[in-house]
């Protein structure tokens, strides 16, 4: 579903991501786990074309050019970004419709959304920036779904979050792969884990590690050495 | 009491033009993020462009009159949307993501730029700038309550008056209902969330910088039989425009509007006691400056505070 070879982010003299190679199945949930400033974030956004990065992103075999994020988007990568990062000014559906602005047909898929968060239902009409943290993420990870996304690249959902929140919003996580495939981005590697099929480490911009998910769960030195936990 | 009405009357009209300058500054400060110091001097050289338009026009005895001030208009217009997108296509767009201290930098750069093309290209003089609607005022007389009371409305200030509201309607339309409004004020609001959902966030920026120039002509060629057409023209305009925005409170677009109106009608109310002739910008501004001690983020600022 998507093949990345190489993939290099730098801004300026700093190399965020150091040459990275990795893959995502179709109907799989990988996860690309490790601390701040390992360059997680700058992989997807060098994914998206959000900014420049060298090396090669295919999807369904397609090379993309990544000069925007239109193209990305439009062929079937979605990014639902970290901080949410909705429109706090426009209402929840307002929001919702925007993520239909290249892809997906909203009317159709509005309805699902709405099924899987039904609080958003209720506050279709209130502005987005009124809402509470997680129904603000959870906004976001519905602004991606309304677009039909292919490949979803999930970046922290869980930031910030209360912790029967997040339990709900992995569990919502977790039935999308029925539909389509995950790359998801987490600091919280216990619960990542716990959905994902296949793994990755990053650190200091390179994958240091990588592997399927239950084993990297119950091995107790990958996990002191790059986890934290 | 006629007074008061005759400084409301042509005060609304004043103020509608401050107010759809702010507006467009308001535009490109939301969205492509920076104070445009030049905002005026680019619709200035663009009002010049329009008249040399028009006296091209009637020397080439191609169209006469009044048909060579409408043929020319959407010279002038086009001319600023072309300003407008050059000036993000060729300096914006190498310096925005660096550094926000540069982009000021160069639209006070471009002022400069833009009188010193102005001198010129043309000259330092004045040079008169046809009416849209010439003709005789309307005289308003009151009669038995209202006795004594006489208005005049300028011909001219009405048109004004129409082509404000029809622009400032077509705008409020333009951003809540199409798709390129909405991805101006999503672009405006989160630009990390613009490019998730696939907006191009560049093509935005270019399409903000040639709308609000384009406003900012519309502004210059409707002001320009009263301040006449010269390098700083727009001069005053622009800083009352600056000022309307920030009384509005630039997180409201329409904002804008309403503190151009509340400044272009303050200004004639302050007209009418002689003692203070000659204070009213400086009246003006110490007002502003009240009102933004008490209300920091302008009268008209959004409900909800951006959030990181």
């Amino acid at each position: 579903m998507l093949k990345v070879s190489d993939l290099k982010v730098s801004y300026g003299p700093i190399h965020a991501v150091k040459g990275i190679s990795f893959s995502l199945e179709k109907g799989e949930i990988v996860s690309i786990l490790g601390a701040n400033g390992a360059g997680k974030t700058s992989t997807l956004f060098g994914l998206m074309g959000i900014v420049k990065s060298r090396g090669l992103v295919e999807l369904k075999g397609e090379a993309l050019k990544r000069k925007n994020s239109t193209e990305p988007t439009t062929k079937g990568m979605v990014l639902c970004p970290e901080n949410r990062r909705i429109f706090p000014e426009l209402n929840v559906e307002e929001n919702l419709r925007l993520g239909t602005f290249v892809r997906g047909d909203f009317a159709a898929n509005v309805q699902s959304v709405y099924e899987l968060f039904p609080i958003l239902r209720e506050r279709s009409r209130q502005l987005a920036g009124s809402l509470s943290g997680g129904e603000q993420q959870m906004l976001a990870v519905g602004r991606a779904l309304v677009a039909s996304p292919e490949v979803l690249l999930l970046d922290e959902p869980s930031l910030g979050l209360a912790p029967v929140i997040v339990d709900e919003m992995f569990w919502v996580l977790k039935g999308l792969s029925d539909k389509m495939s995950v790359l998801l981005v987490e600091q919280n590697a216990t619960k990542a884990l716990s959905i994902s099929d296949r793994a990755y480490v990053m650190q200091n911009g390179s994958i240091v590690h990588s592997g399927n998910a239950d084993a990297m769960l119950k091995d107790d030195s990958l996990r002191k050495a790059y986890l934290g936990m | 009491m006629s007074e008061l009405l005759q400084a409301i009357t042509i005060g609304i009209p004043q103020g509608a033009l401050y107010g759809l300058m702010g507006f467009g500054i308001a535009m490109i400060f939301r969205s492509a993020g920076t104070l445009n110091f030049s905002h005026g001097y680019s619709a200035m050289v663009s009002v010049l462009i329009t008249l040399s338009a028009m006296q091209t026009f009637i020397g080439l005895n191609i169209l006469e009159g009044r048909l060579a001030l409408f043929a020319a208009i959407p010279v002038g217009l086009i001319a600023g949307a072309v300003f407008g997108v050059l000036i993000d296509l060729l300096l914006m767009r190498r310096v925005k993501h660096v550094s926000p201290a540069s982009m000021l930098m160069i639209t006070l750069g471009l002022l400069l730029v833009f009188e010193g093309a102005a001198n010129l290209i043309w000259s330092p003089d004045y040079e008169s700038f046809p009416r849209l609607l010439p003709g005789p005022p309307f005289i308003f007389e009151g009669a038995g309550l209202f006795e004594g009371i006489r208005v005049v409305f300028r011909r001219n200030d009405i048109a004004v008056m129409l082509i404000a509201l029809v622009i400032s309607v077509s705008m409020a339309a333009l951003m809540k209902y199409t798709k390129i409004g909405l991805a101006i004020r999503a672009r405006g609001q989160d630009p990390v969330g613009a490019q998730s959902v696939g907006i191009n966030t560049n093509r935005v920026d270019s399409i903000v910088w040639g709308l609000s120039i384009t406003l900012a002509v519309v502004v210059g060629i409707l002001i320009a039989p009263i301040t006449r057409v010269h390098p700083t023209m727009l001069m005053n305009t622009q800083l009352l425009g600056i000022t309307a925005a920030v009384l509005g409170g630039f997180s409201s677009l329409f904002g804008a509007i309403w503190g151009g109106l509340m400044i272009g009608v303050l200004e004639r109310l302050i007209d009418i006691v002689p003692a203070l002739d000659g204070y009213e910008t400086a009246i003006i501004f110490f007002l502003i400056i009240l009102i933004l001690v008490f209300k920091p983020m302008g009268l008209f600022a959004g409900k909800v505070g951006r959030k990181a």
